[in-house]
């Protein structure tokens, strides 16, 4: 067996000498020209496993290390030294195609199967055994945060405060749900826009009550947003969210340089697919109570597009000091990196 | 090669920490030198053969009795040819001392010489390694994800050469392990505080934030401790009061002067980093001035400006260009600091007489940028490692170091090591000082 090329460091300094490594009777002995360094049993060094083609690494107990490229000579010394069926087990795995095939097979349904499924099943488990206190608590708290400087006071008349409130009651009573407190707010940040606070409570703000044209339009939007709430939506999106994020910290341990984009993206897109979810059930939920109740659904599809007529024009005037009739369209990427499902898909769904 | 035999050679030297008097007596015993041989041996500097013919066995276990005695003994192969078969001899040659005598100074030649830096990892190579890592990971429900980690970096150091030498990882995963479950750990119950009582969960945080000047400390020394260059390590000595100024109140001092502050805040962190930096006992010196900083600032501010007028002037031409204005910016402008704060760090430090030189450059930098974001986009991210080494590999090709001096006489230093926990609470919560 010839001996293995290399080079010798001694731990205390940076000067490099060529030396080799060789096998003699169960021994390693290292070389340098005819000067022999060392004489050690294979368990008193310590030799790093195989990894590609990068160099070997041989440390000696004293701090000394002997460096080598040529990696088959290092595992036919530990062939006969120290010969186990794992040594190397990691690169015979990295070096076989159909290993990586089926590696890359199974990590890319475990990860399509973990965020499609596994992870929305576990979340709808542990949203409907939380107890009310606690959502009530969250909920409490989510207000208060968000009173203040993004809600203040509505402004709307208390007459049609009431005369909303009452034609909402009629409604959620006769659809034999749960009656939620619902909460008129000025808002200029949030301009036209109504959430749902799990467990029990809906905000509308003052902007998207004067948007509507009809009543039917603000029923349709209270339907959609009970959808949110009948389904937990927002507890269920917080612990998909939180667990993902703990999920990719776990496997990637960290995320910063370019795996801000590598893995940074497919997160984001991943959450912003749930909520789209979320918002297609809360559609159809508001599809199904519009129909039982005769009203008809055009009303909210008609809100839907004058809110997103309005956005698109806020932004426009926003970027390019234009004012505007008709908004551009999105391009279809963009849909990806939206919280809500495209416009014109959930306005077909209620033209229907 | 088992049939070649070895020579005990002793040159004199009592190891340290022993009895002289019990080695000599140890020798007198064992072998036939007598003591006046000895002292002959010891004042003119000569070689005694003790023994020879000697079998790796036998060589190995008499090194290993004189050595138990205090004396140290060196090995050397019989030369070929029919065994020599008088016992003893004395050699007049003094003894070649192999070992090295390291010394301090730097000697080299008088011609500057540049040692270039080379990133030889391959995509395909590198993926292979990801995705078992990955696959490990995701079996092991995390677990395996220090020794994925260590997998990782080894690839990454070991590939990246200086002159015809690779830089080494040596942690172990072990260490990182326990680290890590801690930063998860404050992870977890962040995220559940953040959920059941928001303001508390976000004092939590407040708290843990203030923690972090801290652990991007332990994790810059962490780090230094367990990378090694011709096996001397590097370390990191800077101090945490110092670290809370840098990552903390110049930061803080930055935002309350409107930005005024933070190219200050930067200069600092750069000098912080290098400055506390050593290679083995040989300290990095920073010579990079506060007022590099606010040029760079500067320079940065004007090229925003200009791509943010010309995208809107555009804009009245084509609508969509408007749009794209701001996130061009952010990209564009991004990509200039990235590249003026990795030249300036590298430019503004020496080691000993070596200084570094990196001329990375902004448009080169973008084009491989760009090409791997839409490359990681199209591939759901399974073009990642192509990117880390395509990134790699240009900053490798950018980076020099040249002086007098060649890089055979730094002294490695004794080290303590440092706990793993500070480095992982950085990268859990993302803080690391990144490069």
């Amino acid at each position: 067996m010839t001996a293995v090329q290399g080079q010798y460091y001694d731990g205390a300094s940076s000067r490099r000498i060529e030396a080799s490594l060789a096998l003699a009777d169960h021994r390693l002995v290292l070389k340098a020209g005819d000067d022999i360094l060392s004489i050690v049993r294979a368990d008193e060094v310590e030799i790093s496993p195989r990894l590609g083609d990068t160099v070997r690494r041989i440390e000696f107990a004293s701090g000394a290390a002997f460096e080598t490229a040529d990696n088959d000579g290092i595992d036919r010394l530990l062939a006969v030294l120290a010969p186990s069926p794992l040594a190397g087990l990691l690169h015979r795995l990295e070096s076989s195609y159909p290993n990586i095939l089926l590696s890359l097979l199974l990590v890319v349904a475990f990860v399509w199967w973990f965020a499609a499924y596994a992870l929305p099943w576990s979340a709808e488990r542990i949203a409907y055994r939380l107890p009310r206190e606690v959502m009530g608590q969250i909920n409490r708290q989510s207000l208060s945060l968000m009173e203040g400087d993004w809600l203040k006071p509505s402004r709307l008349p208390d007459e049609r405060q009431k005369e909303l409130l009452q034609g909402f009651e009629a409604l959620i009573t006769a659809s034999g749900l749960e009656r939620p407190r619902i909460l008129f707010r000025d808002s200029e940040i949030l301009g036209a826009n109504a959430f749902a606070l799990p467990p029990d409570t809906l905000v509308f703000t003052d902007a998207l009550v004067k948007l509507a044209q009809r009543d039917e339009e603000l029923s349709g939007i209270l339907l959609h947003e009970m959808g949110h709430l009948e389904a937990r939506h927002g507890i269920r999106q917080a612990i998909q969210n939180s667990a993902l994020t703990l999920a990719s910290l776990l496997v990637f341990g960290d995320i910063s340089s370019i795996a801000d984009v590598g893995i940074g993206l497919p997160l984001v897109l991943t959450k912003l697919g749930y909520s789209r979810g979320f918002e297609r059930e809360a559609d159809s939920f508001a599809l199904a109570h519009l129909h039982r109740h005769k009203i008809p659904a055009r009303h909210f599809a008609d809100i839907l597009l004058r809110l997103e007529q309005q956005s698109l024009c806020e932004q426009g005037k926003k970027d390019a000091g234009k004012a505007c009739d008709k908004p551009a369209a999105t391009p279809a990427l963009f849909h990806y990196l939206s919280t809500h499902p495209d416009t014109r898909e959930r306005v077909a769904a209620f033209q229907q | 090669m088992s049939d070649k035999t070895y020579r005990l050679l002793f040159w004199g030297e009592i190891l340290e920490g022993f009895d002289e008097k019990r080695a000599w007596n140890e020798l007198t015993r064992s072998t036939k030198i007598t003591p006046e041989r000895l002292n002959a041996i010891r004042e003119r500097g000569k070689t005694a053969v003790l023994f020879k013919g000697l079998s790796v066995r036998q060589a190995f276990e008499l090194q290993e009795k004189f050595a138990a005695a205090g004396v140290k003994t060196h090995l050397k192969e019989d030369p070929e040819g029919p065994p020599d078969l008088s016992p003893l001899a004395e050699e007049d040659a003094p003894p070649p001392r192999v070992p090295v005598s390291a010394t301090a100074k730097p000697s080299g030649s008088l011609h500057p010489q540049e040692h270039s830096f080379n990133f030889t990892g391959e995509g395909g190579e590198y993926f292979r390694i990801w995705i078992v890592n990955l696959l490990l990971t995701i079996l092991t429900l995390g677990i395996y994800g220090p020794w994925a980690k260590v997998r990782n970096k080894r690839y990454l150091y070991g590939n990246s050469f200086l002159d015809d030498i690779s830089f080494q990882y040596l942690a172990k995963p072990l260490q990182l392990l326990k680290g890590r479950l801690i930063a998860l750990g404050l992870f977890a119950v962040f995220l559940t505080l953040q959920f059941i009582h928001p303001i508390i969960g976000s004092a939590f945080m407040f708290l843990l934030m203030l923690g972090m000047p801290w652990a991007i400390n332990r994790s810059l020394a962490f780090n230094a401790r367990n990378s090694a260059y011709r096996n001397v390590r590097f370390d990191f000595r800077g101090r945490t009061g110092e670290a809370y100024w840098v990552f903390l109140v110049w930061p803080v001092l930055g935002s309350l002067s409107f930005g005024l502050a933070w190219p200050y805040a930067f200069y600092k962190q750069q000098r912080f980093y290098a400055a506390n930096s050593y290679f083995g006992t040989t300290p990095f010196e920073f010579n990079g001035e506060a007022l590099s900083y606010y040029k760079i600032a500067g320079l940065g501010i004007l090229l925003a400006i200009a791509i943010l007028v010309v995208s809107s002037l555009l804009g009245n031409l084509f609508l969509p260009l408007a749009f794209i204005g701001p996130f061009l910016t952010f990209v564009l402008v991004g990509a200039f600091f990235t590249v003026q704060m990795s030249n300036q760090l590298f430019n503004s430090t020496n080691l000993a007489d070596l200084y570094f030189s990196s001329t990375l450059e902004t448009p080169a930098y973008l084009g491989i940028y760009a090409v791997n974001t839409l490359l990681i986009v199209l591939t759901l991210g399974l073009y990642y490692p192509w990117a880390k080494i395509r990134l790699m590999k240009y900053r490798a090709s950018c980076l020099s170091l040249a002086g007098l001096s060649n890089l055979d006489h730094f002294l490695a230093g004794v080290q303590k090591q440092v706990g793993a926990t500070g480095q992982e609470i950085a990268e859990v919560f993302d803080v690391e000082f990144g490069l």
